[in-house]
């Protein structure tokens, strides 16, 4: 008996886990992040791995079915991306036993770098996949999937949204884990080392089984009470649904689990039975445009093309379509004030490297990453972000073209085992005289202290580093300023002279994950002259200003010690309370 | 059906209460469904759950439609005041109520400054809120809820009862 208030990522790890999933692999990535770690809480005697990135997790998964076994693969969708090549090929040998990929999309976005649909990824690699709008029909729609996935002998998608990964919701059944499913290889070149005109085979195949596939699954038409319909799937459904039956609006309400492959048979008859036809999805018209008539959504430019989905804006988008007058929502009318940014913790290691950094090349050229360490944008410190592993790659080539500038990239220790080390092999490769700051706090702290592989004691950072051919690798301790100062400027000097990256490995382990704090606080003195650096400039969170007293003020409670701001206040104006 | 946001910064403890409030209202055999935010907004940045207690299919609460809002800060509560209905009830953790007036009603309770002070530890300031939350609501049986805290250490049990008391006086 499992009875909780579950998050929708516990509850696809769970449903997994009762379908008889074998072996469950993942990297790290809001909002996925949960599924793996709820997996090995439900199921601590099977098998699962935190990769080293998304393309390892979706092969091993994929290795492990078409031998014959069930597994589990889950990522968020900017981790698809770095996954579509064996997605694609995966999708046309199929596996022989169940695989199920969970690719947690980002609407909004909150914690990701763009607001793709991972929906559109299913479409275009054809493979069938389930949206679902909250934890509950998540658990559900995973048992689904792992049904249609060995009944069809196909990989299947599930695709929640954050709002479905991170809603948490009352739960309870009785229902036994299924034993571990687990087969054993058997040999077939003509599918699983397919040469192109076997390949040609296999598409065929695979088209024909999707539309089979469809049929069965094919949503269902309610009974008819009103003369326009919402068809929706996802979370957009559940809000649609709320908002429908709260406000009493004249819609009938069509879900679809599955928005592809669609049923042709179940668009024709919604286009007959209904005059209008309003398409809710998220974040690409993925349902809609199999629809060609009477149909109102995305495409139609009703529904906003960016941002997430609100309760509010499918309201009015609503009403709009019925003609009912849409009313001015009461605002309070008070001036609400910004948003707090989010910052580097109090202590984090993370900060005196990037004030290093600034400090040991002023007019420097900072490409950054991806994890808590985006945050040194807040110290001006991260001058672009594009996506895991592209701080080293960028550094190369930015240098290329600003020859002139001193180039230093940021790279966590985690991102740089998940895409960093190809990227640096390739600028030893081609000469380019940079240095790469390696932020190793011993852990994937953003996502939630995934563990990370150099912890394991079986390889370490400055080992990869060598093996990729550099020559110059310091390790310091960042809350010692001057040393790291003088290691990133004798780095640059390397790399110049040597025409060859540099590697400095700044080693703090994160103090959120360790709960470090020193006994000792730092306290501002009396000869403070409130030149604003330690709480502007370095930004440590337990510093501010106390504005009747023209002077800073630490905050006891959230000062961990770490007695860097000491080293950062031109004034010696920062004490040790003892 | 009773539905609100739970707000404050990263850190602070909302994603906690949110699932104490959640876990709470199942037991009391209610439906409860709730959304959090993960990942980068909790290195201290502005954090807020939705959460719809009795019935829904999803957490999300329209504009001027929550029943009530719990808010660690003043200036989270500013920031989703618009979210509070007419006649809505604001649970702040602060007596700091600058700025803060309107159609509603506002307990202001220093929870963490009594959990501190009378229970001598501040991580009890959960518990406060949430009787006063309880304490609020006619439609959540505040005998039964504690009948179902009772396993609970006894000082958390007290710092519910606090939280109740001080919402009806209110
Ligand atoms: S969680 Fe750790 S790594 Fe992330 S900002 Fe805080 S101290 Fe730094
Ligand atoms: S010692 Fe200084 S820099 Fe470190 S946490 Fe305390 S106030 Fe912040």
């Amino acid at each position: 008996m499992v009875k909780g208030f579950f998050l929708g990522n516990e509850l696809m790890a769970l449903a997994a886990y009762h379908a008889g999933v074998k072996s469950a692999y993942a990297y790290p990535g809001t909002p996925s992040s949960e599924i793996l770690s709820s997996f090995m809480h439900f199921a601590p005697e099977r098998y699962s791995q935190w990769s080293l990135n998304e393309k390892i997790a979706l092969e091993l998964a994929a290795g492990e079915a078409v031998s014959g076994s069930y597994t589990l693969c889950a990522m968020k969708m900017v981790g698809l991306n770095v996954a579509a090549d064996p997605l694609f090929s995966v999708a046309y040998t199929g596996v022989e036993g169940a695989m199920v990929l969970v690719s947690a999309d980002d609407p909004g976005p909150y914690s990701s770098q763009t607001e793709q649909d991972s929906r559109m990824y299913a479409v275009s690699a054809k493979m069938p996949v389930f949206d679902p709008c909250n934890p509950v029909d998540a658990y559900r729609l995973t048992l689904k999937a792992y049904e249609i996935s060995a009944r069809y002998q196909l990989p299947v998608m599930v695709r929640p949204v954050m709002r479905v990964c991170h809603s948490r919701q009352n739960f309870s059944t009785d229902t036994e884990p299924a034993p571990a499913i687990k087969g054993s290889f058997i040999k077939d070149t003509s599918r699983w080392a397919a040469t192109p005109k076997f390949r040609r085979m296999l598409h065929e195949k695979l088209n024909r089984t999707l539309e089979i596939l469809a049929a069965e699954n094919a949503p269902k038409m309610p009974e008819k009470k009103h003369d326009m319909a919402v068809i929706a799937s996802g979370y957009a459904y559940a809000m649609a649904h709320d908002v429908i039956e709260s406000l009493e609006l004249p819609f009938d309400i069509i879900k679809v689990d599955m928005p592809f492959p669609l049923d042709k048979q179940f668009v024709i008859e919604a286009e007959m039975v209904y005059d209008k036809i309003v398409v809710l999805e998220e974040t690409f018209p993925v349902i809609e445009r199999n629809f060609t008539i009477k149909t109102d959504g995305r495409l139609t430019g009703l529904i906003p093309s960016e941002g997430e989905l609100t309760a509010d804006i499918i309201e009015n988008c609503l009403k709009k379509t019925a003609g009912i007058p849409i009313d001015e929502k009461t605002d309070s009318g008070f001036g609400s004030p910004a948003p707090l940014k989010p910052r580097l913790c109090a202590g984090c290691g993370h900060r005196p490297a990037f004030y290093a950094m600034k400090l040991a090349a002023p007019d420097g050229i900072y490409p950054g990453d991806i994890g808590c360490y985006t945050l040194g944008i807040n110290l001006n410190a991260v001058d672009t972000c594009i996506c895991m592993g592209a701080s080293i790659t960028f550094a190369e080539s930015m240098k290329r073209s600003n020859p002139d500038k001193p180039v230093i990239c940021t790279i966590g220790d985690s991102t740089f085992f998940h895409t960093g080390v190809s990227g640096l092999t390739n600028a030893v490769l081609n000469k380019a005289p940079i240095v790469v700051a390696v932020l190793d706090n011993e852990t994937t702290a953003m996502t939630g202290f995934q563990p990370v592989p150099h912890m394991s004691g079986l390889i370490s950072i400055e080992e990869a580093c060598k093996g990729a051919g550099v020559k110059n690798i310091v390790t310091v301790d960042p809350y010692n300023l001057l040393k790291s100062v003088n290691a990133l400027r004798e780095a640059l000097e390397y790399a110049h002279e040597n025409n060859a990256p540099a590697v400095v490995i700044f080693r703090k382990e994160c103090v959120t994950k360790t709960r470090y704090k020193n006994k000792k606080t730092a306290v501002i003195l009396d000869n403070c002259i409130d030149c604003t650096i330690c709480y502007d400039w370095f930004e440590c969170p337990a510093i501010s200003r106390s504005r009747p007293k023209h002077m800073a003020e630490i905050d006891e409670s959230a000062c961990v010690g770490c007695m860097v701001c000491l080293q950062v206040c031109p004034n010696k104006a920062i004490g040790v309370r003892k | 059906m009773i539905k609100g946001v739970i707000c404050g910064k990263g850190g602070q403890g909302v994603i906690t209460l949110n699932a104490m409030i959640g876990t709470l209202a199942s037991g009391l055999g209610l439906s409860a469904i709730s959304a959090e935010t993960h990942g980068m907004a909790m290195r201290g940045g502005s954090v807020a759950t939705y959460i719809k207690i009795g019935e829904g299919q999803s957490a999300s609460v329209a504009l001027g439609d929550g029943d009530f809002i719990i808010s660690l800060t003043r200036d989270e509560a500013l920031r989703n005041l618009p979210y509070l209905r007419r006649g809505g009830v604001l649970i702040l953790d602060t007596e700091d109520k600058t700025a803060i007036e309107g159609d509603f009603r506002i307990i202001s309770l220093d929870a963490t400054g009594t959990a501190n002070e009378k229970f001598g530890n501040k991580i009890l300031a959960g518990q406060i809120l949430l009787g006063a939350f309880l304490g609020c609501f006619r439609g959540l049986d505040v005998d039964k809820a504690l009948e179902i805290l009772k396993n609970a250490p006894k000082i958390n049990i007290d710092a519910v009862k606090y939280g109740v008391e001080n919402a009806q006086t209110v």
